[in-house]
């Protein structure tokens, strides 16, 4: 039997379900193999239970937790599509601010209609089962995770460092050029290939931090290259702010 | 040791350029900032570029490619059902004859090493498949190519084996060693003439020169090469390595950029129709958290200080007991590459100095 399969969107800029649907000749293949139950960015809900569950989002008001929540019992597998579900994104800066204050400046009068919390990754509300990185997702990593899904296997997650995409790719690192990048390679997951560095920028850390980041020889190696060292914590903590570990980022 | 013939450079400029006709002739090619790579080129212009320090990658990358497909598999299609099997496989080996032109005797050195790994146990038909089909230009150099060099006191800075040709400068000439049946093929379409006696006496003024200027080289590491194996082998509570652990950003780049390195982990892709795929190969390392996670989430070194440790035991400790040789060639790309500046010698030192070692 097809596994019904939904899609589900909280906090975001929707980019992520754009991936799946960018997908144009493997959308076929996609629809065939499953029974699409809710797909917020291309079809109307249908109430049901689902098989598996690809959330799109970050949580940021109360609202979302319930919705959240109530999906999560439906569903036999989630997985969090995208930075915003994976780790907060830069939705989660605003964490770092009064939010009293946030919501006057960005709504002014209007401030007191907008209930908001602390936006968080969805792993912070309930038990996720796999993660789809990067902001946006790349329709690659779907497409092995839809797989790996169907096949019941555990799914390829690289939890090492972009360096290691970058060395891969042979790319003089930026670091090398002193050009005023400060890449984060040495402490973000890879499977983007290093997509920014090998394009002539820097690693911005869009797919969160591996584990064992060391993120106190990261801050000392932006410091060396003339990062003031607020600026590098800054930095860290622009996709990264609602994980746990960017408490260790000082 | 001298070489035995003598060619112009002219000479070996237009056998390279007509090689280059007919295969692949990569070379070390400036990449800006200081920094080199293997690339593909066209003539034999780039072996006097100044400024050389060993290239990103080292030459491995031709014969265990950074990611390459060792098998493709289906499942469901006419072939399989009338065979009666259920999945249809099929090995892939993409190859093609290479001459690598101006390899540094550290990477000659690399290369051997390798090769006697890949055919350790059972003969990597991938590896070899593109390895046989290559033709090994040496050159040797005349002095280190930086200050953190340490090939002499591994002893990589001078090569016997592990070539088709080898070159040293000779002004308008080169000095050509031969290591092969193909390197002496190649010779024998050139023009040359044997060494002469001047030649010899200008020789031994030369390697008194070369030994001079890789002294500094040769002292970067205070114990013997030899004692390596036993240095790490006996220091496995260190504070060297808690110390170096601490600074260590686990990045795993010494790994990858490492000539001895040779470690690769392997995946299968499948496709969204889930009737056919591919298994990949892509280059590992042991500095990396997952190596050694196995089945049930157990990792044998889950600290990035054992990470670490366990990479000098096994380019020592482990390489020395397994072919007999510490799998280090000095070039010192893991310390270029490192951001943290942790840097082999001074870890060997510092070992050999806890361990009441004269410095």
């Amino acid at each position: 039997m097809k596994p019904k399969v939904g899609f589900f969107s909280f906090t975001s800029c929707e980019g992520c379900q754009l991936q799946v649907l960018n997908m144009e000749e493997q959308l076929l293949d996609i629809a065939g193999a499953i029974d699409l139950v809710t797909f917020r960015e291309a079809m109307d809900p249908i109430d049901s239970d689902y098989d598996i569950a690809f959330v799109e989002g970050s949580i940021s008001r109360e609202s979302e937790i319930t919705v959240l929540r109530e999906m999560r019992r439906k569903a036999d597998v989630v997985v969090a599509l995208g930075a915003c579900a994976a780790s907060g994104c830069v939705n989660a800066i605003k964490n770092r601010f009064d939010s009293e204050e946030n919501l006057r400046e960005v709504y002014g009068d209007a401030a007191r209609y907008y209930d908001t919390i602390d936006a968080r990754p969805i792993d912070q509300v309930v038990n996720v089962d796999f993660y789809l990185r990067t902001c946006p997702i790349t329709r690659e990593e779907f497409a092995r995770l839809f797989t790996s899904l169907l096949l019941a296997r555990r799914p390829y997650d690289p939890n090492f460092a972009v360096c290691v995409e970058c060395r891969m790719e042979e790319n003089v690192c930026v670091y090398d050029m002193d050009a005023g990048e400060f890449c984060m390679g040495p402490v973000t997951r890879a499977g983007c290939g290093a997509l920014c560095p090998t394009y002539g920028s820097s690693c911005i850390g869009c797919r969160g931090f591996m584990d064992q980041a060391n993120f106190d020889s990261m801050v000392q190696v932006m410091q060396d290259h003339g990062m003031a060292r607020e600026d590098a914590v800054n930095r860290l903590k622009m996709f990264n702010a609602a994980l746990p570990e960017a408490e260790e980022v000082k | 040791m001298i070489g035995s013939k003598v060619v112009s450079k002219r000479a070996f400029d237009e056998m390279i350029q007509a090689l280059a006709e007919t295969s692949d002739v990569v070379a070390p090619v400036s990449r800006g900032y200081d920094r080199f790579s293997y690339r593909e080129v066209k003539d034999a212009s780039t072996l006097e570029v100044d400024g050389y320090i060993p290239t990103l990658n080292p030459p491995k990358k031709y014969f265990l490619p950074p990611e390459e497909v060792l098998v493709e598999f289906a499942t469901e299609d006419e072939a399989s059902v009338a065979s009666g099997a259920r999945v249809r496989a099929e090995p892939r080996i993409d190859a093609c004859a290479r001459v690598l032109l101006g390899v540094r005797t550290c990477d000659l050195k690399a290369i051997r090493q390798s090769d006697e790994a890949y055919k350790d146990t059972f003969e990597d038909d991938n590896y070899f498949a593109r390895r046989n089909r290559a033709t090994l230009i040496g050159l040797t150099c005349l002095e280190p190519c930086d200050e953190h060099a340490f090939c002499a006191a591994m002893g990589a800075n001078d090569v016997e084996e592990g070539f088709d040709l080898l070159l040293t400068d000779w002004g308008d000439d080169w000095i050509v060693s031969v290591g092969s049946e193909r390197g002496d093929d190649l010779l024998e379409t050139l023009q040359s003439r044997a060494v002469t006696e001047d030649d010899r006496a200008r020789w031994e003024v030369l390697q008194g020169k070369r030994e001079e200027a890789f002294a500094p080289s040769a002292e970067k590491i205070v114990p013997d090469l030899d004692a390596l194996p036993d240095l790490v082998g006996d220091s496995e509570d260190s504070a060297v390595w808690i110390e170096n652990g601490d600074l260590c950003l686990g990045c795993g780049r010494c790994n990858l950029v490492c000539p001895t390195c040779f470690c690769f982990d392997v995946q299968d892709d499948v496709s969204l129709g889930l009737s056919s795929g591919e298994r990949k190969r892509r280059w590992d390392g042991c500095t990396l958290l997952e190596f050694a996670l196995v089945a049930g989430d157990e990792n044998f070194r889950s600290d990035r200080k054992d990470r670490l440790r366990h990479k000098l035991y096994h380019k020592t400790r482990s390489t020395f007991d397994r072919y007999g040789e510490v799998f280090c060639t000095g070039c010192a790309r893991c310390f270029r590459t490192c951001l943290v500046d942790i840097y082999h010698p001074e870890m060997y030192n510092a070992l050999h100095e806890r361990l009441g070692g004269e410095s």
